[in-house]
């Protein structure tokens, strides 16, 4: 397996709503959430996909881009200049020799999505993108869910790993909601 | 065995090979190179379970590597069963003598040069005039060229092993990036039978991401070959040493133009090894201090188009990097219609070199 990162990136509502350039993340998510009701329906399933991935890759760039100028790198922050970017946040979850606490988060991600194939929720474990508030809750207690994680199909050590993992995805994004932030996932390759 | 004896780059299949045709029409068919040879020709029809073949004619040239004629011709008329009926059962038809027409056919037993090839392969064909869908599959998982172990591995995590030959075969993905997505996703299988889908965005860049390292192995080697300093370009053999390091060889000395104006030499008989960095802008800047890290090992760091961006600070100064033409969308896009080409069994392929 390619050793993977996932960053979760924590955005304040003021920043969501405003930035980046015209259209802010607040606006992009809307347009996701759009993409994949189409899908779901197959209205025009192959151009909908297509766009569904441009915007997420596109979402994904903006909230990293956004950590970086949150810690005043040097890069062409004017998408960013309407906004305070003091309080947004971010985690990332590795895959180290050792642990693989990156590859183990996207694993549960897999089995829960393949759980919930029949229901609507589905669509909220698959995006990158979560809006403040409900989308947020909504995310938190569908990968959260105790009794599911204790049986997960996976061998004990992997599934000791996994609920270590959930808890301090879940913990991040708890707070996150405490903040009134939305969130971006991004899944990278750790190549170094 | 030269350069030109490489089968493999000069195929080119004249007609639509994936059409669809129908039920017992007889179709005509060649395999033909680039500079116009006729190494196979064929006719065949399909019924609901199996196909027929009515001629079949194939022969070596000396430019070629030897058995290639009947390799290709072979597999083509496999994959051609396999899409169109679901199974490799080939019969041949023909009268034994007497005045034979093409509605007729022309061949009542297996031509004498399958039969010897699958005794080759130590496959015994049952009937004189058919070869059964389990022979017909055999053979084909022989013709491709993956080793007997990586077949069992294929099937012991429940991937058909015709799936990963049939995409070699149809040029989608080749044998080292078959073995590569096989060794690092997730779930090859998934990639393998095309059920990847860009709707469930985590799972999709999970893939995304070996995928996006296959690729670009093979755009590098283009590079090598190709735009190297050398008019007549060479030829170059890679293998994996890490999930995103490569060692490149060449068949002659070539060198290689990095981003920095400089060149880096590769010598016939030695071996280079470079990091594969695929990544947008953002990914550059958000992982540069790994990036920095991991490229302290190799010759040379290959990233995409990306990199170029004047908004980039030079994270990498000092080390060398090739650039791609290609951007991490141009890679993607590449992906995209990739995995919709393992899904189509109705798409003649458009002829597509790395």
């Amino acid at each position: 397996m390619i050793p993977v990162r996932v960053t979760f990136i924590g955005i304040p509502s003021t920043v969501w709503d405003s930035v980046p350039g015209d259209r802010p993340f607040a606006a992009l998510a809307l347009d996701a959430e759009g993409a994949q009701r189409r899908i779901r329906k197959g209205v025009n399933e192959r151009l909908e996909r297509r766009r569904f991935s441009q915007l997420c890759q596109y979402v994904e760039s903006a909230a990293l881009d956004l950590v970086e100028a949150s810690r005043g790198e040097s890069i062409d922050n004017r998408r960013f200049a309407s906004a305070s970017l003091t309080n947004v946040r971010s985690m990332s979850v590795d895959d180290s020799r050792d642990e693989p606490f990156g590859s183990a988060y996207l694993g549960v991600l897999e089995i829960r999505t393949v759980e919930e194939q029949e229901s609507l929720n589905n669509s909220r474990l698959t995006c990158t993108i979560l809006p403040p508030g409900q989308s947020l809750e909504e995310y938190i207690s569908l990968l959260s869910d105790n009794g599911r994680l204790a049986c997960l199909d996976l061998p004990v050590k992997n599934r000791e790993l996994a609920i270590r993992v959930v808890k301090q995805v879940c913990e991040f994004l708890r707070r996150c909601t405490r903040e009134h932030c939305g969130v971006v996932q991004t899944v990278s390759a750790l190549l170094g | 065995m030269s350069q030109s004896q490489t089968s493999g780059t000069n195929r080119f299949h004249l007609f639509s090979q994936y059409r669809e045709t129908s039920v017992g029409d007889w179709t005509p068919l060649r395999y033909a190179t680039k500079e116009g040879w006729i190494l196979g020709a064929w006719t065949w029809r399909k019924f609901r379970d199996h196909c027929e073949v009515g001629l079949f004619l194939c022969e070596d040239h000396q430019l070629y590597k030897r058995g290639s004629a009947l390799n290709w011709s072979l597999r083509c008329i496999l994959t051609q069963a396999f899409y169109q009926v679901g199974k490799m059962e080939i019969r041949f038809v023909g009268k034994p003598e007497g005045e034979a027409t093409l509605e007729s056919g022309f061949e009542p037993e297996v031509p004498k040069k399958i039969r010897d090839l699958a005794t080759e392969y130590g496959i015994k064909l049952k009937h004189k005039e058919r070869i059964l869908n389990d022979e017909g599959r055999q053979i084909y998982l022989r013709l491709t060229g993956f080793d007997e172990e990586l077949i069992q591995e294929f099937q012991q995590r429940g991937i058909d092993p015709i799936w990963p030959c049939v995409l070699v075969q149809r040029d989608i993905w080749t044998e080292q990036q078959i073995r590569f997505i096989f060794e690092h996703a997730a779930s090859p299988d998934r990639i393998f039978i095309g059920g990847v889908d860009p709707a469930h965005r985590v799972s999709y860049v999970h893939d995304l991401v070996v995928l996006r390292l296959a690729l670009m192995a093979g755009r590098l080697k283009t590079i090598l070959e190709k735009f190297s300093g050398q008019e007549e370009g060479c030829t170059a053999s890679h293998r994996w040493t890490g999930p995103a390091e490569v060692c490149f060889a060449c068949d002659r000395d070539v060198e290689i133009p990095m981003l920095s104006g400089s060149t880096v030499k590769v010598q016939k008989g030695n071996e280079i090894t470079a990091l594969l960095l695929p990544r947008n802008v953002s990914e550059y800047r958000a992982h540069k201090s790994s990036d920095v890290t991991a490229g302290a090992t190799v010759s040379f760091a290959c990233v995409t188009r990306d990199y170029r961006s004047s908004s980039l600070p030079p994270a990498m100064a000092g080390r060398q990097i090739v650039a791609l033409f290609d951007t991490l969308d141009d890679l993607d896009s590449e992906i995209e219609l990739r995995l919709r080409q393992t899904m189509t069994s109705k798409t003649a392929l458009a002829e597509r070199h790395e």
